[in-house]
Formats: C-alpha cells, sequence, structure tokens
C-alpha cells in the first residue's frame, strides 16, 4: 500500500508550506545570526519528544536524529508489524508495503489460502516473512488493500522533486474514490477500513476537492472503530485540516493540526508548517474546539512555536492549563536557551562581532530573567511539573545566568544527590550538570586574584571541560573579560585575539603588560600565545621589537633605540632587515630596491640618530654635508612610510584599500581588529628632514630634490587631511590647495634648469600640472 | 490629493522631463503565490498601457530545519486574464543563503532545478517568455556563487530568451566593488533604502536622505543596461524585544484603530509606529503586549520625490512593485501617470 504512504510531509499537494525565508510575511531577511555561546544539552529532555526540534534549534543534532530519518514510513511499517503480532521481519514488510509491484501482489493474490505454495512466489518475494503470512493466512482483505493502494499511489504521490506542479487526473482519482467506498463497505477489519478511509480521503484532497474531502471524513471515520489506535487517522486528520483551511475554515484546521502535531511524529513538520490562525476570533474558535485542558495547552504550545514567542506568560497559561504537559518543558528550555545567549554572550564577542545593536541585556532581558526564575521556582514549589529533576537543573542554571552563584551551587549540589547513575535519563542530566558548574567555575574566575591563571588551569583540569568544545573559547572570552579588569590589558588582547593583532594597533599598556610577563622565571603564558617553548629570550625579543617599532611610528626613535637594546645579541641576529636610505620617486609600494645597505631596525634608528646629529654639527659650521644628512633622514622616514616601498620596517600590517580613505586616518576600521588598523601615515618627520635640507643646502641639484620631497610631502599631508575631498585612488591628477602647491611651483620657477628637474618632469608626468 | 497632483503636473513635467528621457514603458510585478487576476486589476493595467507584467513564480530558499535548497510558493495559475495583449516574465525570488558554501556541481543542479520549475509554470501561461528575471540579495560572501549561477542559467536558457538581474541601489553605486551580474539587463530596484532593523527609524521603503547616498556619486554608466523598478507597496514592521521580528505585508489599518490592542505611539506622512496593549492575532500573527509595530508606506508625495530623485534614464521599462488592491485604490492610474510622467512614454 504505501508507495502510497510515501506520501511526504505536506498535506496540501499544491501549496508549498510557508517559505521559511521568502515571502514577506514569514521572514525577516534581517535576522542575524546569533553570536554567543549554549550549554544546554538537548539530551535532557525527551529524546522520542519528536517536536523539539520546532522548539529548540540544535539544528545539527536534531538533522542526525530527526529529520534525515523517513519517521512515516517507519511509523507505518511498524503499525504492520504489530498487527501481525510482531512477526514479520521489518525490510520483509517494508520490501512488500513500500517496494513491490503490481503484479507481485498480484501473484500473492492467486496463490493466498492455497497450501505450500512457496516455491510459486514470484522470485524477489520468497523467503519474505510478511508475503508468506499473507498467503498462509489467506489475507486476501489485506492483500486487495495493497493492490488497492498501489494503483492509488501514482495520482496522490508528488512527482519529481518538489519543484514542479504535478497534473492531476481527477476523473480517474475519483473513479477510484467509488472504488475505494465500495471497498470500505465491504471489508470488515477496521484497521483495513481506517485504510480504505485514508485513501479516499487523500484522494479527495489531492483532487482539490475540499468539500468532498470534509465530506468523506465525516462520512467514514465515526465508522472506524478506533478503539485501537492507529497513525492512519492523524494523516487522514492531516488532510481534512488542508481542506478545512482552504475552505476558510481556519478556526477548525487549526485545531485539527494542533491534535496531528500532539499525536503524530510524521506529520509533525507538516502540522507546524500549516497552522494558521488569523485572527483573534479565529484563535477563540480554536479554543473552544478543544476537548480538555491538554489540548488548549497543545494549542498555545503550538502558537508560542509558530511565533517563537517563549514568553513567561505563555508559560504560564499553558501551565495553568496542563503543569505536566510533555511539551512545556521544552518550551522552558527553549526559553532559558533565549535567556542564556544574552546573559553568556561575551565582551569579547561584543568586540569581535560588534555590541548587541539593541542592547537586549539592558532593556528586556532582566526583567524575562527574573520572571522566568520565578516561574521555575514556582513550577518545583507546586510540584505539579512532570520531570522535577530537570525544572531544578534549569533553576540552578538561571541562577549561574543571574550571578547569584552560590544558590546555582547549592542547587546543583542538591540536585547531584538526587540523581543516580543507574538510570539514563539521570546520566544525561549528570554530564549536563557537570558542564554547568565547569561553566559556574569560569564565571567565578576572579580577576583581583593573583591566582588568575591557576585557576583557570584547575578549570581545564575538569574531565568536563575537555567534553564539550564551546568551554575553552568560553574560558578564554572570560579570561580576557577578567585580565582586562585586573589591570592586564595585554593578557586581555593576546588571550583573546592572535598574537598579530598585537601588531595592527599597538598600544603601549598591552605591550608592556606583555613584557613584564615575559620577565617571569616561567613565562608559561606566552609561550602558549607565540607558541614558542624554551625561549623566554626570543619571545622577550618579539615584544621588544614590537614595542620599538612603536615608539619608532610615532616619532621617538631615541624611546625605540632604548627598547631595542633590551633585546640580546642571539635575537637581534635573527632580525629582519630593511634598506630605507634609497632614493625612488615614484608612488609604487611593492617593488624591489636595491642597496647594499641592509639594516634590521634597530640599525636604522641607530642611524639616524647618528645622522642627525652629524647633520647638526654640519649645519652648525656651514658644512654642506648638513643638506645630505638631512635628505637621507627624510628619505628613510618617507619610506618607512605607509606611502613608501619599506613601509614594514615601520609598521606591522599595511592595508593597501585604506590609500581609498586616507582622510579618515590613521587607525582605519579592520577586519577582526575591533581597535583598527593605525597606518603610519604621519609623513612630518620627512617632511622636516626635507626642509631642513633644502634650507641647507649649497647645492642646486639637492636642492631641487629636497623641494621637490617637500612638495610630496604636503600632498600626502593634504590626502590624509580630513578636509581632503580627494580620492588617491582615482586616476585623476588630484587638484591641490594653494597651501600644498608652494614647493612645486618653487620647483618649477626656480629649478627648471637642473638635472634633476629635467628627469623627473619626464618620470612624473603629472607634475607639469603642478606649476 | 488630486487636485493637487493636477495642479503641479505641469510644473513637474517641465521640471523634470528635460533631464530624463521619457521612453519608457510601464510594467507591474505580480508578486502573489496565485495568479488569479480580476477584472479591476486588468483595467487597470490597460488604463496605464501596461506592456508587461513580472510574474514571481516561485522562491527558492533553504528549508528551515534541513537545510535542503527547495522551492516555495510554486506559482498556482487559476486566472490569466492580466497577461492578455501583455508580455509576462518569470521571477524567480532565491533567498541569498541559498549560495552560501554551494558546490559547483549544486549550482548546476539548481539552475537546472530552476528552469523546471518555471517551464513547468510556463505551460500553463498563454504565452511563452522572453525573459527570465533572478532576485537575489547577494553579498560579498556569495557574489561569485549566485553569478555562477546565472551564468549556468544563461547557458541552459533558449536563443532568444534574455536573462535579467534585480540591481540593489548600493549594488548600482559601487558595481567595482559589488561586481556586475552576468546577465543580459538589470533591474534597478529603487526602495529598500532606509533602516528597517532599528524601530526608531523612518520608512525604510524609501528614505530620501539614505538614498540620495546611493544616487550622489555613482558612475555615470552601469555596465549593464538598466530599467527602474519603483516601490508602491506597503508593510508592518513587527519588533519584538527591541528586535526586528516579522515582516507583515500590507497595513490592516482598520485593525490597527482598534485602541484596546493596540496604541498609537505616533504619526509620520509615511510611517506610523503602534505598540501592542493586548495578545492578539493580526493579519496571521500571533501579537503579544509590548510587542512594536512600524507600518511604512508609499505615499504619492514621496513616489513623487522617488522619481525626482532616481537619476536614471530607464533602459525600456518602469516597473511598479507591485500589483495588488490596496495599490489600485491608492494610486489611480492618471495619478501614477503624472508622477512618472519623466519616464513614462506618452500614450
Amino acid at each position: 500500500m504505501v508507495l502510497l504512504f510515501f506520501v511526504v510531509s505536506a498535506f496540501y499537494p499544491y501549496a508549498a508550506d510557508a517559505p521559511a525565508g521568502s515571502e514577506q510575511g514569514n521572514c525577516n531577511p534581517y535576522r542575524k545570526p546569533v553570536f554567543s555561546y549554549s550549554f544546554l544539552y538537548p539530551e535532557v529532555v525527551d529524546k522520542k519528544a519528536a517536536y523539539a526540534p520546532f522548539f529548540i534549534r540544535w539544528s545539527k543534532y536534531y538533522d542526525d536524529i530527526y529529520f534525515k530519518k523517513d519517521i512515516q514510513k517507519k511509523e507505518n511499517i511498524d503499525e504492520w508489524i504489530q498487527r501481525f503480532c510482531g512477526q514479520p521481519f521489518e525490510e520483509d514488510v517494508e520490501y512488500v508495503v513500500y517496494k513491490a509491484g503490481e503484479q507481485e501482489i498480484m501473484e500473492l493474490r492467486e496463490l493466498s489460502g492455497l497450501p505450500n505454495v512457496k516455491r510459486f512466489f514470484p522470485r524477489s518475494l520468497i523467503g519474505n516473512t510478511f508475503a508468506e503470512m499473507l498467503v498462509e493466512n489467506a489475507c486476501t482483505d489485506v492483500i486487495d488493500y495493497l493492490l488497492f493502494a498501489k494503483r492509488c499511489e501514482p495520482y496522490v504521490a508528488h512527482s519529481g522533486d518538489g519543484w514542479t506542479v504535478p497534473e492531476r487526473d481527477t476523473a480517474a482519482m475519483q473513479q477510484l474514490i467509488r472504488e475505494g467506498l465500495a471497498w470500505f463497505a465491504q471489508t470488515e477489519s477496521h484497521f483495513i477500513k481506517m485504510r480504505y478511509a485514508y485513501q479516499v480521503i487523500r484522494l479527495a484532497h489531492y483532487s482539490g476537492r475540499w468539500r468532498q474531502t470534509i465530506s468523506l471524513f465525516n462520512s467514514l471515520m465515526p465508522k472506524v472503530d478506533r478503539r485501537k489506535p492507529s497513525i492512519i487517522y492523524f494523516w487522514a486528520l492531516g488532510h481534512l485540516a488542508g481542506a478545512l483551511q482552504k475552505q476558510g475554515d481556519f478556526a477548525e484546521a487549526a485545531y485539527r493540526y494542533s491534535v496531528v502535531f500532539r499525536h503524530s511524529p510524521s506529520k509533525r513538520i507538516a502540522a507546524f508548517n500549516s497552522f494558521r490562525i488569523r485572527n483573534d476570533a479565529d484563535w477563540e474558535k480554536a479554543l473552544r474546539l478543544c476537548q480538555n485542558d491538554s489540548e488548549k495547552a497543545t494549542l498555545l504550545i503550538l502558537r508560542s512555536g509558530v511565533s517563537q514567542s517563549y514568553t513567561v506568560g505563555n508559560l504560564r497559561s499553558i501551565y495553568a492549563l496542563d503543569p505536566a504537559h510533555p511539551q512545556l518543558e521544552l518550551l522552558l528550555l527553549s526559553a532559558v536557551h533565549d535567556i542564556e545567549q544574552i546573559f553568556l554572550r561575551t565582551q569579547v564577542i561584543d568586540l569581535k562581532y560588534g555590541p548587541d545593536p539593541f542592547d537586549r541585556k539592558e532593556r528586556t532581558a532582566s526583567q524575562q530573567l527574573l520572571d522566568l526564575q520565578k516561574f521555575t521556582r514556582d513550577g518545583i514549589n507546586e510540584g505539579k511539573v512532570a520531570n522535577p529533576k530537570l525544572w531544578e537543573g534549569l533553576a540552578g542554571y538561571l541562577e549561574l545566568l543571574a550571578g547569584d552563584q552560590y544558590a546555582a551551587t547549592q542547587r546543583f549540589k542538591r540536585l547531584r544527590k538526587s540523581l543516580n547513575r543507574r538510570y539514563a535519563y539521570d546520566r544525561e542530566l549528570l554530564r549536563q550538570l557537570d558542564t554547568w558548574e565547569v561553566v559556574l567555575a569560569i564565571l567565578a574566575l576572579d580577576s583581583r586574584s593573583p591566582y588568575l591563571d591557576d585557576q583557570a588551569f584547575r578549570v581545564r583540569s575538569f574531565d568536563a571541560f575537555n567534553k564539550d568544545p564551546y568551554l575553552e573559547p568560553f574560558l578564554l572570552d572570560v579570561l580576557a573579560d577578567r585580565y582586562a579588569d585586573g589591570n592586564h590589558p595585554g593578557k586581555a588582547v593576546v588571550t583573546a585575539f592572535p598574537p598579530k593583532y598585537l601588531g595592527y594597533n599597538p598600544k603601549l599598556a598591552e605591550l608592556d603588560d606583555l613584557l613584564r610577563e615575559s620577565q617571569k622565571t616561567d613565562p608559561e603564558f606566552l609561550e602558549k600565545v607565540f607558541k614558542i617553548d624554551t625561549n623566554p629570550d626570543q619571545i622577550r625579543a618579539i615584544l621588544l621589537e614590537m614595542k620599538g617599532v612603536h615608539l619608532f611610528s610615532m616619532g621617538q626613535p631615541e624611546a625605540a633605540l632604548v627598547t631595542f637594546r633590551g633585546i640580546t645579541e642571539t635575537e637581534r641576529a635573527r632580525m629582519t632587515r630593511f634598506k630605507p636610505f634609497r632614493e625612488v620617486f615614484d608612488e609604487r609600494i611593492h617593488r624591489p630596491v636595491a642597496d647594499s645597505l641592509l639594516l634590521t631596525r634597530p640599525e636604522i634608528v641607530d642611524r639616524i640618530l647618528e645622522y642627525d646629529l652629524r647633520a647638526r654639527g654640519a649645519e652648525a659650521v656651514r658644512d654642506p654635508e648638513a643638506a645630505l644628512y638631512y635628505y637621507l633622514n627624510g628619505l628613510a622616514y618617507y619610506n618607512m612610510s605607509y606611502f613608501g616601498y619599506e613601509w614594514h620596517a615601520m609598521d606591522y600590517f599595511r592595508s593597501g584599500g585604506n590609500w581609498e580613505r586616507l582622510s579618515r586616518g590613521p587607525v582605519f576600521s579592520h577586519p577582526g581588529s575591533p581597535a583598527g588598523n593605525r597606518e603610519n601615515i604621519d609623513v612630518s618627520k620627512a617632511l622636516f628632514y626635507f626642509e631642513k635640507a633644502y634650507e641647507t643646502a649649497q647645492n642646486r641639484e639637492l636642492a631641487a630634490r629636497a623641494a621637490f620631497m617637500v612638495a610630496r610631502c604636503r600632498q600626502k599631508q593634504w590626502f590624509t587631511s580630513p578636509d581632503c575631498p580627494y580620492r588617491p585612488g582615482s586616476r585623476q591628477v588630484p587638484v591641490l590647495p594653494e597651501t600644498h602647491t608652494g614647493y612645486y611651483r618653487l620647483l618649477h620657477k626656480h629649478f627648471s634648469d637642473t638635472e634633476f628637474y629635467n628627469e623627473i618632469i619626464q618620470e612624473c608626468k603629472w607634475l607639469k600640472y603642478y606649476r | 490629493m488630486m487636485c493637487k497632483y493636477i495642479v503641479l503636473l505641469p510644473c513637474l513635467a517641465v521640471l523634470i522631463s528635460c533631464k530624463k528621457r521619457k521612453n519608457a514603458e510601464c510594467a507591474f510585478y505580480y508578486w502573489q503565490t496565485t495568479l488569479t487576476g480580476t477584472e479591476a486589476q486588468a483595467q487597470y493595467l490597460d488604463s496605464l498601457y501596461c506592456k508587461a507584467l513580472f510574474v514571481k513564480v516561485l522562491d527558492i530558499g533553504k528549508d528551515e530545519f534541513t537545510g535542503v535548497i527547495r522551492p516555495y510558493a510554486l506559482l498556482e495559475v487559476l486566472d490569466t486574464r492580466l497577461l492578455n495583449n501583455r508580455e509576462w516574465v518569470p521571477c524567480v525570488f532565491i533567498t541569498n543563503e541559498v549560495f552560501e558554501g554551494i558546490s559547483t556541481e549544486k549550482n548546476g543542479w539548481l539552475a537546472e532545478r530552476t528552469l523546471m520549475a518555471v517551464e513547468d509554470i510556463a505551460r500553463r501561461m498563454p504565452a511563452p517568455y522572453r525573459e527570465l528575471q533572478i532576485d537575489c540579495d547577494w553579498t560579498n560572501g556569495t557574489r561569485d556563487a549566485f553569478f555562477l549561477y546565472l551564468k549556468a542559467l544563461g547557458h541552459r536558457l533558449d536563443t532568444g530568451i534574455e536573462l535579467s538581474a534585480t540591481i540593489r541601489l548600493h549594488q548600482y553605486k559601487f558595481p567595482d566593488r559589488t561586481g556586475v551580474p552576468p546577465v543580459d539587463r538589470g533591474v534597478l530596484m529603487a526602495y529598500n533604502t532606509g533602516d528597517i532593523v532599528h524601530f526608531e527609524r523612518e520608512n525604510s521603503i524609501y528614505s530620501p536622505q539614505d538614498a540620495e547616498k546611493y544616487w550622489h556619486g555613482r558612475k555615470s554608466t552601469y555596465p549593464l543596461p538598466l530599467d527602474l523598478a519603483l516601490p508602491l507597496f506597503s508593510w508592518t514592521l513587527l519588533y519584538r524585544d527591541s528586535v526586528l521580528h516579522k515582516i507583515i505585508p500590507g497595513i490592516p489599518w482598520h485593525e490597527l484603530a482598534d485602541t484596546f490592542r493596540f496604541e498609537l505611539l505616533g504619526a509620520l506622512p509615511d510611517a506610523s509606529r503602534y505598540q501592542v496593549v493586548h495578545e492578539t492575532f493580526l493579519s496571521g500573527h500571533y501579537l503579544r503586549p509590548g510587542d512594536l509595530l512600524r507600518t511604512e508606506e508609499i505615499s504619492p508625495e514621496l513616489l513623487e520625490k522617488i522619481v525626482r530623485q532616481a537619476r536614471i534614464n530607464p533602459e525600456q521599462r518602469v516597473a511598479f512593485f507591485h500589483l495588488d488592491t490596496a495599490v489600485i485604490n491608492r494610486f489611480p492610474p492618471n495619478l501614477i501617470k503624472y508622477i512618472c510622467a519623466p519616464f513614462l512614454q506618452a500614450h
């Protein structure tokens, strides 16, 4: 019969279910993913409660245990096996019901009731326990039904994979309905009657005959003895609900769907998706249709689930109707899940993904948390809930989230005492409790304690810590918060972010904090951060070089030099070398530059200071060398700036994209770096040295070079000015204000007879525009 | 209201027509899940000399529970009178998440399935289609996959059928950054400019201030021939716990007038705000006390501003989003003709 039962999940064949993300009314395309932590385990609720995924979004978990299984098929096969006293094998029933063709079943019909005919079975059915039972027991009513069902199947099965709308042969379907009704009338077995009823109701529904569907349901179902429960009834009920909805009776349809939702796991998705209440009148009517408080509670639960409205008010309404309702704890869990995502959101998450734009913790969640705590306590105290252990655990978890660590600890202790490892469910709850206690220990980390690292070490030693992969990142986030509170900004940063973050926008306080850490006899913390073992000198050298580079880029070469001197000779030998003193006039950054003078950063600083001293001395005695030394220092500073080919000597990270937004610097937003990326766009040092070179030059060629470089620096200063409307990425020659073009004009006016001028005017075609 | 526009008409026409070519034809989007045109709708389209109807034939999204890519809301064709004497263009809306992490093979599969679904619906239409439009708000992360999908579709389409795509304003302004879809033509959606996320903000369907950022400083030409889509729709935004929770199509004014359930917090010409006082159902959505609602609509005045602001010469069509009874009542044909005179061909 059930190719026929192979009907997938929708009750109504044409109207696709409400789209998850397409129709405006049913989605929120602007919903952003939630970045937070969750330490609730699905196993603490009833695994067999297949409605759980509608309330709790542990998608991966339910993908595996729920959605990837064909529950409908399983339900049906189980019912057939039960009907035959558990005798036939599951795979045999599956073959006969779902796979065998009409011809094979016809052959069984012919052999039915005859003795010793197994050897005449169709080849595919030889050894099939279910087929044997049908023939031996002469179950012709079952075989006739299976034949009828297989004839119905092509008319009701989804053709393709849902991407096309099948054409229905309604005339043939009506003929089958007539035949089905005749079979229904003459069949005595109520098990089979129910199935004929289902077939004809389904055929009517798929024909688009809504009234006929309703009428068939109402006339046939009362004639079937339902003392023995059957899942087929709920399948038929789903079709009735679909037809009622099409007829505009949304209230009764909603009520019927809620019944299907509660009792039929395989039709639960369809019932959930099809549940629709248009207005308050529908709602009131649907409530009136409920036979008891438990059904009303299911309606309330569906309303909450469909609208994702897990308020304490809703929970209390359901609790008032049916405190032991099996789905109430799912809603409670969902409400706790919503709350934990807000309260376990760490400062590091805010830094990485931006703060919660709605500030829910302050605005609404605190009150929700209090309300939820009161609700769980009331539920426990009144003693009417179905699973008091779970409620006790959730109450403790809410206390943990509320920051009441003492109360949470005490409640967890009490709960632990009441659990028994011999019971499977208690073991799941103990596992959950283990994790919550680790979370509790993490949140109890004390930023004022000098033993904070030891406390974290202890947390990591818990067995449960290594069983949940999200505890380590959560611990790191909390540790980072605690370090920041405890005046350890450097440790906070490298705990929350990879060490390269230090180079984006270095801060002296962070580097000094880490340098203090590096002076410990066993700097284990930094060894882990930098993944360097047993070489404290190397870690210290990395940090000192970072600090020196930062000081150097901030215009403090003397301080940088003192810092660099803290690096051991061995580590100095490993340092990268640069060649910043070359004269390069075009604007390309990534380029090969040949120079025999290769210097480490300390050597560059050393040399700049030496040139500065020489220049000053020479200037004092009017020695022409003064201009040369000033010029060389100007070159070095320019080349090591954001605009020079040797930028890496003075910075750890440069983004070419910032070239288009220079006026918004020097700190630019950068993905992965909440503090942004500082670019070394300040050319004032270079400008100073070039101006000095120009002033002291006694050689017209050098003066021309210095004038050109001063003009370049002034141009870059304009680009970085907040008033600059020009985007340096443009192909157009930038228009410079009068205040920034003086040296270009000076170059044209006074140095046009120099060799340098004639070379540079050829190389820089744009120069002629700045006359 | 009408009088005002009749008086304004000559001034508007003089002011604007000198800048914009009046060569576009009128078109409409049909964004329902069932094609059931009424006589009134057909007459409305006729009186606007509407030459094309963009009909949404299906949505494609990922199943909320299983993550499987699947079609939603396949168009049910019940009455095709709206297509009499006018071209129809099937439109497919695809959610951006479909292209997140999609493999090349799956992309090809998706293109095949899309065409299969479109062809299946086209069989029920009175005339073949000559253009297929894809609507997807792609992002940098999904751009490559989406463009690959468009190429795959293009290869599979019969000769003579054009492929078009919707273009958002930011994509229009920054083609270098966002990329240009590999299609024959585009439709620039001159709406959804404002802030939909925050309750306190103004009309998100079209905010002249926000839109100006897109119109100002754009490149003089877009690499594709572009038509223009203008908004006529309205919606109600539902905010829960300070977060945008749902978008409800249309504005149920008669229900919102019920002060027992809704408290009016503030009314602006195009956007009003309400707070839910008692739990209730509104247009099929359950609302609870404390929920906030913001209604947004396009008034004739706002449409006029959009037309004035839209610095584009539509290549072929000006398409209005979208055809429904509320729009017909709110925007009589003459009003649309007057306001959109700078774009539309005179008849």
